[in-house]
């Protein structure tokens, strides 16, 4: 029994998977995604120039071979600076959704589990954040917590955390009520045990369509906090700030808003279309 | 009969449409002239900041004001007496009428004054009034007394903190004074949509030269590169504040033409030296000279304005043009931060507003003090909440600047270094010198103009020496305007002659 029902579970995985791979321009994202992560990691190897460098003597120079995107106010090689901002906007956009997925999943699962007062209770929260733009909420909390990476992942975490609450919640009021949920009160698991060994990850797969959905959400934000100069201080580049600080800038040197801004738009928009491919392929509906 | 019906529909439209556009295109009566910011309000005596100053220039009129070449010249003052170094006569103008119809008289002006009195904005412009004392003698006649001597006083009549009120409705208005200004001034208040434009009118009974142009708008456009491309199709007439990057277009554009002239601001870095380590004149003087100011000027200023060569501006009188340029030298910043005691070099943080010439001087700086050894924190700050810290001491180095409003030395260097105006007095530095403060003292308190001469060339050299500041640059005031506006014109404070314009 306990064999043929793990072996459903690895094939379920293993069919969407195979339903992700067959759609073409969810690989292809998952393929730029990929290549983000690379250029993250590596950046120091990467990049051409050291992204804080600046030359006083090459200032807005246009694409070349040297400077392939061209330099900004300072000098400094945009290329380099879009590769190193790479690095911040993949560590804000997962560690805020990470942190929004855990507070929000706790809660999501801990009030759809025991419902009643306590469902109320938290939902009731959950709704008061909700009815506040998300928005509006980071750029408050940013602006109380005083401008830094830490801070940003905070602002924008606590932005997200309604979401998955509300999404795991879903979920979980859907699984309780199957039969091996049953099945493992009567053999007297208790509540922590029935959460995490057996609600929380059959609630996987919405919530991962909503991590990668929200992760694009989450680096739009952190993009639009630091334009507004709430999010990375200088020098480490960031895309939002590098768009702010060169749109000053832009009837003349077009290339310093293009770049960042094509880098954000790009990432966005792979980030959204494996969303897409994802849900695609993990929901149920479509098994058959 | 239907179609003939239809025509006339037809031509009623095209007849609407015609006097509607012509209203738009060739109504060369309105003005719109655009600014960065809104103003904060419209009471003269609560708040200093530019884009109200600009709007307030044109409703409110002061006693004394200042011909092109600097000098002062009449305002509602047609005449003034110097009885003795602290007592000063002054005859007002007759017949002149306040925008709610009431006559203007020295009532006003002491009323005025004691608003004045009260003002934490009006500390430095005041100096030495004696409030107390001063005096209504007649309808047209009032009499200044002063506790101290002040030599440059006359000047300070013209700052727009100085502005006069009429007594009733400034009394009537209450709380509600930002929002109901009433002056003597060439336009009239009459509305204010909060965040978007300000619209005034022409007062026809104004006392000088009677505006031609009848309505005057001031619209807040916070984006610089929205304000040029307005000014360019013609969505403004006058574009204020223009960032140095977009005026060689501007300059080649032939529908606009750009006004520029030196400003009476310089722009520095500062520190500030009630915190360790800025106290000592060593770390100050090996940060300054690990700057590249050249740089600075060329990639942050773009060349215009001039680099600071004074602790002032040049076109305040008794600059001193002998002062020796900081020399940018790395090594010799390292051998002086090692004798301050830092061979290892150090940390600290520069604090800046949302400017975005500050944020790129900090990082900058930040860039060229890691040369020496020192790494550098960049904090941005709300614009309310920085001048607060500033004021109050709490930051390590910040970026400001200061406008000698009145074109004297006394404003352009007692507020900024005497010890007795650490921080909200205008000493954000907290910088102290006991000769300066004596060389300031009799810079302000002679009548004598070699006497004050001499005293502010020596308080210069000696505030160059101790680099209280990094001085970085004095700008120039910028001004677009639409190349068909006749008559255009700035007065020595940088406010326009707005009277003058016609197309």
């Amino acid at each position: 029994m306990l064999k043929r029902n793990k072996k459903t579970k690895k094939g379920f995985w293993h069919d969407a998977w195979y339903r992700l791979r067959k759609n073409k321009s969810a690989m292809f994202a998952l393929f730029i995604l990929g290549l983000l992560v690379i250029c993250a990691i590596f950046a120091d190897y990467i990049a051409p120039y050291p992204y804080s460098l600046q030359d006083y003597n090459h200032t807005f120079e246009f694409p070349s071979r040297k400077h392939l995107l061209g330099t900004d106010n300072f000098g400094r090689d945009i290329l380099s600076r879009i590769i190193h901002g790479s690095r911040i906007s993949l560590l804000v956009g997962f560690s805020s959704i990470t942190t929004a997925i855990i507070f929000g999943g706790l809660l999501g699962a801990v009030s759809g589990f025991y419902g009643g007062k306590v469902d109320n209770a938290l939902m009731r929260a959950m709704d008061i954040l909700m009815a506040i733009p998300g928005m509006l909420l980071a750029i408050s909390l940013a602006a109380a917590l005083k401008p830094g990476l830490t801070n940003l992942v905070i602002a924008i975490a606590i932005a997200d955390i309604p979401g998955y609450a509300r999404v795991v919640r879903a979920a979980v009021l859907t699984i309780k009520e199957q039969e091996y949920i049953e099945a493992s009160q009567c053999i007297g698991a208790s509540d922590g045990r029935i959460i995490f060994k057996h609600i929380l990850p059959n609630c996987l797969a919405p919530i991962i369509v909503q991590a990668t959905l929200g992760m694009a959400g989450a680096i739009l934000s952190a993009s639009a906090l630091s334009f507004l100069g709430l999010g990375i201080q200088p020098p480490t580049p960031e895309w939002g700030s590098m768009l702010s600080s060169a749109r000053q800038y832009i009837r003349s040197y077009w290339h310093m808003t293009a770049f960042p801004g094509l880098a954000i738009m790009i990432t966005i928009f792979a980030l959204n279309i494996l969303g897409d491919g994802l849900r695609d392929a993990l929901d149920p509906r479509l098994k058959n | 009969m239907k179609s003939l019906k239809n025509m006339w529909a037809v031509v009623l439209v095209l007849v609407t449409i015609l006097a509607l556009g012509s209203g738009v295109v060739a109504a060369k009566d309105t003005i719109i002239i655009a600014q960065g910011a809104d103003a904060k309000t419209l009471d003269p005596y609560n708040t200093t900041d530019a884009p109200a100053g600009r709007v307030m220039s044109v409703i409110f009129d002061t006693l004394l004001t200042r011909d092109d070449d600097g000098n002062v010249a009449p305002g509602l003052a047609e005449s003034w007496e110097i009885v003795d170094d602290t007592t000063y006569i002054f005859h007002l103008r007759k017949g002149v009428k306040f925008h709610n119809g009431e006559e203007f008289k020295a009532s006003d002006v002491a009323f005025s004054f004691a608003q004045i009195a009260k003002s934490p904005h009006a500390v430095s412009v005041r100096a030495t009034i004696d409030f107390e004392n001063s005096r209504v003698i007649d309808d047209y006649t009032f009499e200044m007394k002063m506790t101290e001597p002040f030599g440059p006083i006359l000047n300070h009549l013209g700052h727009q903190v100085m502005s006069i009120v009429n007594e009733k409705a400034y009394t009537e208005a209450g709380e509600a004074v930002g929002q109901n200004p009433v002056g003597t001034g060439p336009y009239k208040f009459v509305s204010w949509a909060t965040g978007d434009r300000i619209d005034l009118v022409a007062n026809e009974e104004y006392w000088g030269t009677k505006p031609s142009i009848k309505n005057l708008v001031y619209r807040n456009i916070p984006e610089s590169a929205s304000r040029t491309i307005e000014v360019e199709t013609g969505g403004i007439d006058i574009s204020i504040d223009i960032q140095p990057s977009e005026l060689k277009r501007l300059e080649a554009n032939k529908n606009v033409k750009v006004f520029r002239r030196e400003a009476s601001t310089i722009s520095f870095l500062g520190f500030n030296a009630s915190k360790a380590p800025f106290d000592n004149p060593k770390v100050r003087q090996a940060i300054n000279m690990a700057i590249n100011r050249d740089a600075i000027y060329n990639v942050v200023f773009q060349r215009v304005g001039t680099m600071a060569t004074a602790p002032m501006s040049r076109v305040v009188w008794a600059y001193n043009d002998a002062l020796v340029p900081y020399e940018y030298n790395i090594e010799k910043a390292k051998a002086l931060l090692a004798e301050a005691g830092f061979p290892n070099g150090l940390e600290l943080t520069i604090s800046c507003d949302q400017n975005q010439e500050r944020l790129d001087t900090a990082e900058m700086a930040q860039a060229m003090l890691s040369q020496i050894g020192i790494k550098v924190n960049i904090e941005t700050l709300e614009r309310g909440a920085y001048i607060d810290k500033v004021i109050g001491g709490e930051l390590e180095m910040f970026g400001l600047g200061w406008a000698s409003d009145t074109g004297d030395p006394d404003y352009a260097l007692f507020a900024l270094f005497h010890s007795s105006m650490h921080g909200a007095g205008g000493n954000m530095g907290f910088y102290t010198n006991e000769k300066v403060d004596e060389l300031l003292e009799i810079g302000r308190s002679s009548t004598d103009a070699e006497v004050r001469r001499n005293a502010y060339l020596e308080a210069q050299a000696l505030i160059w020496e101790d680099v209280p500041y990094i001085f970085l640059h004095c700008p120039e005031n910028v001004v677009v305007y639409n190349a068909k506006i006749q008559g255009f014109g700035v007065y020595d404070d940088g406010q326009l002659k707005v009277e003058n314009f016609h197309f």
